[in-house]
């Protein structure tokens, strides 16, 4: 299948790509070890210590490329500087409360924005101030909406907590952890949600006003055919194959959007760890971070092209 | 069931000026008259949705009903097959789907002797049934058009050229079909030519 | 150009009043900042007054000052990306619609994967691996933000050369920069909505950046600012947040909003 081959050939550039470019890039330590130049001065010396071992850069680069591939088939990414732990296991920690936050975000977001832009698209008239107003959200860097409204609701009035997943020391099996885990999870979730509704919600809006112009939209009318039957055969049937492809993107933004929210909020998720990743400069853990998105990503969208495909299929 | 009385359309800065049309129940109307001289626009704004010109009249009812209050419950008893057959169809269900909705939206059984019957006065193979729109010829769509509208049972059928892709042959299926209903329900036909409505109206009326 | 201008909606006149009021805020910041952006000799976290409209933070800087500079750099940073991602973004649109055949799938395939995976994690990752200076920042934002430009741009481009193939193909027979003639009073209306849309994109990326803590330090955009004022522990504690956070968040949102209002096609009217 076409679809199969390009996703290993993306997963194959973004493997070569990770390997590469770290060692292309002016001021990167892996650059300055190739080219012997000791700038590597913001890493502490066990850092080093770990980077050498890990990236062997003393190794000609073929020999280096090989090791890497090895340790990825070994699901090794290395070892986190920072957190003492090596770095599949940190992720394997993390990734569960990330998929929590994304994937609740996407059916919220997508379901409401679906269902009031298909509304919105089958009224005659526009509702200027809501497109407004959402084209307003969509604009604002999903990290300053989730600053704003820690601020407002968490620090200022205190209504829910400001950050984690759950209060400190609760344990999972304890009674009232899933409602604490819950409480802890509204705000974050309430932020990604306000995110992600108005690119859904403006498309679905465009792709229904579209289909209602067309012609067998009318005929259907025409043909005295059941209001609801057209909403669900007519028009939902058809903005469906572009709605799958947008639908493909909100599953990228849930992620990205849950990396910031995450950083905000301190949520335990691969958010927080990317956040220190950064901070610290702990490369194998940010190697990781960024091949996991990556396969993420490609995954999703393999798995989007095998659904329009179906879809052309059936007729 | 139709009378029209000084109207004038008013619609992309054009305006056009009709005779007085009086049609009784049952009649068999033909309407022609050289392309751009209003017939699509009056069909559109007597029979159609959201007609975007401005008509100005001193009498225009359907059934006794000004045609200012009626909705799209008029499509209960009214068939209108605009020109535009072509595209009429949902790309993404089948005809037998198409014919479905259309009976379950006006209360029908779904009747399959009927429909076959019915597909095969208008020269249409029975296996079309299971054919998508884009495997559909021009013909067959306008014949398929006629036939959802003739199954709802209307009391008026009203047909903007029904007849502009369908072959010479296939031609005589259309007016024998047509003729089957003269008398048993009102009916409008907008066509290029005059032969045709000739051979199936009672009256025409030139625009 | 200024009929032009009357016949805009609304919300386009206003967002084009406060862009241009940004920019020339940009272009003459220095003399509109009251102190050096570098200048710490100031007492810290004074409140607002005559002195310092803004205050100053914990270090020593007057935030108003902070605050015009950050005009400046921002701008500046948004205009430099926007221009080479579109800039580049549409010149291979060009040359894989001219070429066609295999140079076009070698780059949509390229494109293809970075519209695929999330580009904002890319362009962290790599900015936090370069030395910390602004030129990389704009470097890994314009290397990850010209597929998008690509993508469109190839659609329309070739949508372009489909409507008029007999002008075309009669080109054709003559070189590369003809056809490059030809297409240009279509093509720059389209560069100047991604031009706009770039920026926006731009602004996004730095400022999310710059909540991460990459990115250059000493180039201090209004992301920079942000994420000062978030780190300063007391931000809450008084009414500090009023004059540190607010300021700069404000005007990132109002400059981001009003690139939006001006891109969008879809809004109003």
């Amino acid at each position: 299948m076409k679809s199969l081959i390009k996703c290993f050939m993306y997963m194959t550039l973004i493997i070569v790509l990770s390997f590469a470019l770290p060692r292309l890039i002016p001021g990167s330590p892996l650059f300055a070890m190739a080219e012997d130049i000791s700038s590597v001065g913001n890493m502490t010396k066990d850092a080093l210590k770990a980077f050498e071992k890990y990236y062997s850069p003393e190794l000609p680069l073929l020999e280096q490329f090989i090791k890497y591939l090895r340790n990825l088939f070994n699901l090794d990414f290395g070892y986190s500087f920072y957190y003492k732990m090596s770095v599949i296991q940190l992720i394997k920690e993390r990734v569960g409360w990330t998929f929590l936050l994304s994937f609740s975000s996407i059916v919220l977001s997508s379901i409401t924005g679906i269902f009031l832009g298909i509304k919105s698209g089958l009224k005659g008239k526009e509702s200027k101030l809501l497109v407004s107003v959402f084209m307003s959200i969509q604009a604002i860097p999903t990290f300053l909406l989730a600053a704003i409204f820690q601020i407002t609701i968490a620090y200022k009035s205190k209504l829910l907590p400001a950050t984690g997943a759950y209060t400190v020391g609760a344990r999972f099996g304890q009674s009232g952890y899933i409602l604490d885990v819950i409480e802890h999870m509204i705000l974050p979730l309430f932020v990604l949600v306000i995110s992600q509704i108005p690119p859904i919600y403006l498309f679905a809006k465009n792709s229904t006003a579209n289909v209602k112009k067309e012609q067998f939209v009318k005929m259907a009318s025409y043909l005295n055919i059941n209001k609801r039957d057209i909403y669900f055969k007519y028009i939902l049937k058809n903005i469906t194959p572009e709605l799958l492809g947008r639908l493909n993107i909100q599953f990228i933004l849930a992620i990205t959007g849950s990396i910031f929210v995450e950083a905000v909020f301190s949520y335990p998720g691969l958010g927080q760890l990317l956040r220190s990743a950064i901070s610290y400069r702990d490369y194998p853990l940010l190697q990781g971070i960024l091949l996991i998105c990556c396969t993420y990503g490609i995954i999703v969208n393999f798995i989007f092209e095998l659904i329009a495909l179906r879809n052309i299929k059936r007729c | 069931m139709i009378t029209v009385e000084n109207l004038k359309i008013i619609y992309n800065k054009k305006t056009i000026i009709y005779p007085n049309i009086h049609i009784k129940n049952n009649e068999f109307v033909g309407l022609y008259g050289k392309s751009g001289c209003g017939k699509t626009s009056l069909l559109e704004a007597l029979f159609g949705l959201d007609f975007q010109g401005d008509l100005e009249y001193d009498k225009c009812t359907i059934n006794d009903v000004d045609i200012k209050e009626l909705d799209s419950r008029k499509y209960d008893y009214i068939s209108y097959c605009p020109q535009f057959s072509q595209n009429a169809f949902n790309p993404k269900i089948s005809v037998t789907e198409h014919i479905r909705l259309t009976l379950k939206g006006n209360g029908l059984k779904y009747n399959i002797d009927e429909v076959t019957a019915l597909m095969e006065r208008l020269g249409l193979n029975s296996n079309l049934l299971n054919y998508f729109p884009h495997m559909l010829s021009g013909g067959q769509k306008q014949r398929l058009i006629l036939l959802m509208a003739v199954l709802k049972r209307p009391k008026l059928l009203v047909l903007d050229e029904p007849s502009s892709a369908i072959d010479l042959i296939t031609l005589r299926n259309m007016v024998e079909f047509l003729t089957s209903f003269k008398g048993k329900l009102t009916i409008i036909m907008v066509a290029h030519q005059k032969v045709l409505l000739e051979k199936v109206a009672d009256r025409i009326i030139i625009l | 150009m200024l009929n032009s201008f009357k016949q805009l909606s609304k919300t386009k006149k206003a967002s084009i009043i406060i862009l241009v009021v940004f920019l020339l805020v940009a272009i003459f910041s220095k003399f509109l900042m009251p102190y050096s952006h570098e200048d710490i000799s100031h007492s810290r976290l004074l409140e607002p007054s005559k002195k310092h409209l803004l205050g100053t933070d914990e270090i020593g800087h007057d935030i108003f000052s902070l605050l015009i500079y950050g005009f400046r750099i921002t701008i500046f940073t948004a205009i430099i990306s926007g221009f080479f991602t579109t800039l580049i973004g549409t010149s291979l649109a060009y040359i894989a619609a001219y070429y066609g055949r295999s140079v076009k799938m070698i780059i949509s395939e390229i494109a293809n994967l970075f519209v695929v995976v999330p580009e904002i994690v890319m362009i962290m990752f790599f900015s936090s691996l370069a030395r910390p200076k602004l030129i990389y920042t704009i470097m890994a934002i314009v290397f990850f933000s010209w597929p998008k430009v690509y993508k469109i741009a190839l659609f329309k481009i070739m949508n372009y050369m489909e409507k008029n193939k007999v002008k075309y193909t009669l080109l054709i027979k003559g070189n590369w920069f003809d056809v490059l003639k030809k297409l240009l009073p279509d093509i720059l209306p389209l560069m100047s909505t991604f031009f706009v849309l770039q920026c926006n994109r731009a602004v996004m990326y730095e400022s999310s950046l710059s909540f991460f803590g990459i990115g250059d330090p000493l180039k201090k955009t209004w992301g920079k600012l942000i994420r000062a004022a978030l780190d300063y522990e007391d931000l809450y504690y008084d009414n500090t947040f009023l004059w540190y956070l607010i300021p700069p968040v404000l005007c990132l949102i109002l400059f981001v909003i009003s690139l939006t209002f001006l891109s969008s096609e879809n809004g109003e009217d």
